[in-house]
C-alpha cells in the first residue's frame, strides 16, 4: 500500500493504519530498534510504542515520508529506552556504536564553543552532503540505522576488515569537520 | 569519559534529513536479491540435484576402476571454457531493465574479449579432469586477515575440499588480489593485467562480469588443481586471497 493510503488510513482512525504500517515497515522499524536494543522483548515494546505515536500523531501530522518519519520516531524511543536501562542491562548494540563514535569527539585543545543538540544535525547534514553518495549511505546504515559491520562488508563484498577501515576513515572525517569548525560536543 | 559526548552526536543524528534516512533505507530495499534471483537458485539447486542422482553413480563407476575413492557431494561439471551461471538470468529482468542489462552483456564481451581465451591445448587437457568442485559444506563461518604482498591465502572451505579431494579434481576458484592489504576492484587494470599474466603462463582463468539488476559484479575466476594453487606463481607485489567460486559469487 502507498504511503499516502496508510496515511489516509491514519485520518479516517481506521484501525487498519496499524496493520498496513506493520506490513510496509514493520521490519525496518524492528532493525532500527535491534541494532539499539539488542533485546527482543524490548524491540518489541519499543516497535509497538513507536505505532502507538504514529497512531496519536496522524493527524494532526501528515509526514510527507512516512517510513523516514517512524524511523525517527522507533530510534528515538529505542535512545530513551536505552537511556532508561542501559545500567539494569547490557544492551551490546548502542554500546558498540557509542565506543566507535567516540573517535569523532573533537580534541578539547582545540575548541571554542559547544555545540547544541539541534546545530549539531545541521552540522551533520552539511557534512553528510558534502560526502560522496555512496559514504553517505555507508555512514547512515552503520550510525543511523546500526548495522554491523561485518553484515554491511558481507553485502558489498568486501572483507569485514576493509569495511572497518572505511568506516574508520569516515569518523576521522567527521572528526576533521568538527575540528575544523571549533566545535566541541 | 567521551560516552557522554558520543551519545550526544549519536542522538543528534536521528533527526538529519529525511532525505539521508530515505536514501540509506532504499539502498538497503534496492540490494536485496529480486525474488527471481532467489527462486532462480532454488530451481538451480533442484537442477544441480536431478543432475548429481545421475552422475554420482558414474563417478563411483569410472574411479571404482582407478581404485581411487570419491565421496559425493561435489559438482560433476564439464568444462565449456567459458562458464558463467549468470548469463541466462538476465533475460529475466523488469521490462525497464533491459537496455541495461543490454548494455551491460555488451560491456561484457568487450571485456571478456579483451582477455586471454583459454587455449585449445589447455581445454583439452583440462576436460580430461571432468569434476570441478566450485562448493565445499563447511558449517563455521570464518574471518581472514588480508594477505600480505606475496602470500596466498585460502578459505577454510577449499582448503577442506583440497584436503578431500586433492588432485583428483579441478578447483573453481574466485581470487581477490591485494596491495599492501588494500583489495583491488576486480574490474581494475590491476587485476585484468594479472589474468593476463596467469593465462600467459598457462594458468586456466577467466573474468565474469554480470549485473543483477541493481549492481555490477566482477570475478577473476581461476580453475587450478590443487598443486596449481599451492604453489601458485603469485607475482611478489600482490597477495591473493583464494575462495571456492560459489563462496563468493552467489
Amino acid at each position: 500500500m502507498e504511503d499516502l493510503q496508510i496515511i489516509d488510513l491514519y485520518n479516517q482512525r481506521d484501525e487498519n493504519a496499524i496493520s498496513e504500517t506493520a506490513k510496509k515497515y514493520g521490519a525496518f522499524c524492528e532493525s532500527i530498534a535491534f541494532n539499539i536494543l539488542t533485546i527482543a522483548a524490548d524491540v518489541e515494546e519499543c516497535v509497538n510504542d513507536t505505532y502507538l505515536q504514529a497512531w496519536n500523531s496522524i493527524p494532526p501530522q501528515q509526514p510527507a515520508r512516512l517510513g523516514a518519519w517512524l524511523g525517527k520516531v522507533v530510534r528515538n524511543i529505542a535512545i530513551n529506552l536505552w537511556n532508561k536501562n542501559h545500567r539494569k542491562k547490557r544492551y551490546a548494540g548502542m554500546e558498540q556504536l557509542l565506543s566507535e563514535l567516540e573517535d569523532c569527539i573533537p580534541s578539547p585543545i582545540t575548541v571554542e564553543q559547544e555545540i547544541e543538540e539541534k546545530e549539531l544535525t545541521e552540522f551533520l547534514n552539511t557534512w553528510l552532503a558534502s560526502l560522496s553518495k555512496a559514504d553517505r549511505i555507508l555512514f547512515m546504515r552503520r550510525y543511523w540505522n546500526g548495522k554491523a559491520v561485518k553484515d554491511l562488508a558481507k553485502e558489498y563484498r568486501i572483507m569485514p576488515r576493509d569495511m572497518a577501515k572505511r568506516m574508520y576513515r569516515l569518523r576521522q572525517s567527521l572528526k576533521s569537520a568538527l575540528e575544523k569548525e571549533d566545535y566541541s560536543l | 569519559m567521551k560516552e557522554k559526548e558520543a551519545r550526544k552526536l549519536y542522538n543528534s543524528m536521528t533527526n538529519v534529513k529525511e532525505d539521508n534516512i530515505e536514501e540509506a533505507w532504499k539502498e538497503k530495499a534496492k540490494r536485496k536479491h529480486p525474488i527471481w534471483i532467489k527462486w532462480g537458485m532454488a530451481v538451480a539447486c533442484l537442477f544441480l540435484g536431478v543432475i548429481a542422482a545421475y552422475a554420482i553413480p558414474n563417478i563411483f563407476v569410472s574411479t571404482s576402476e582407478n581404485g581411487d575413492h570419491m565421496d559425493a557431494g561435489m559438482e560433476d561439471v564439464s568444462l565449456d571454457g567459458n562458464p558463467n551461471g549468470y548469463s541466462t538470468a538476465q533475460g529475466e529482468q523488469p521490462a525497464n531493465d533491459i537496455e541495461i542489462a543490454e548494455q551491460d552483456q555488451a560491456a561484457q564481451k568487450q571485456e571478456t574479449e579483451s582477455l586471454p581465451e583459454v587455449s585449445d591445448n589447455r581445454e583439452s587437457e583440462l576436460s580430461e579432469i571432468t569434476t570441478v568442485v566450485s562448493d565445499y559444506s563447511y558449517g563455521g563461518e570464518a574471518c581472514y586477515k588480508a594477505p600480505d604482498n606475496g602470500h596466498c591465502i585460502y578459505s577454510i572451505p577449499l582448503q577442506k575440499a583440497m584436503e578431500e579431494y586433492g588432485d583428483m579434481v579441478l578447483y573453481k576458484t574466485v581470487v581477490d588480489v591485494f596491495s599492501d592489504n588494500n583489495m583491488f576492484e576486480s574490474n581494475s587494470e590491476a587485476v585484468k593485467n594479472e589474468i593476463k599474466r596467469l593465462a600467459e603462463i598457462d594458468y586456466t582463468v577467466d573474468f565474469e562480469h554480470y549485473n543483477d539488476g541493481t549492481m555490477d559484479h566482477y570475478y577473476f575466476v581461476l580453475y587450478a588443481t590443487q598443486e596449481q594453487l599451492t604453489n601458485f606463481v603469485r607475482n611478489d607485489n600482490y597477495g591473493y586471497m583464494f575462495w571456492l567460486y560459489d563462496e563468493r559469487a552467489k
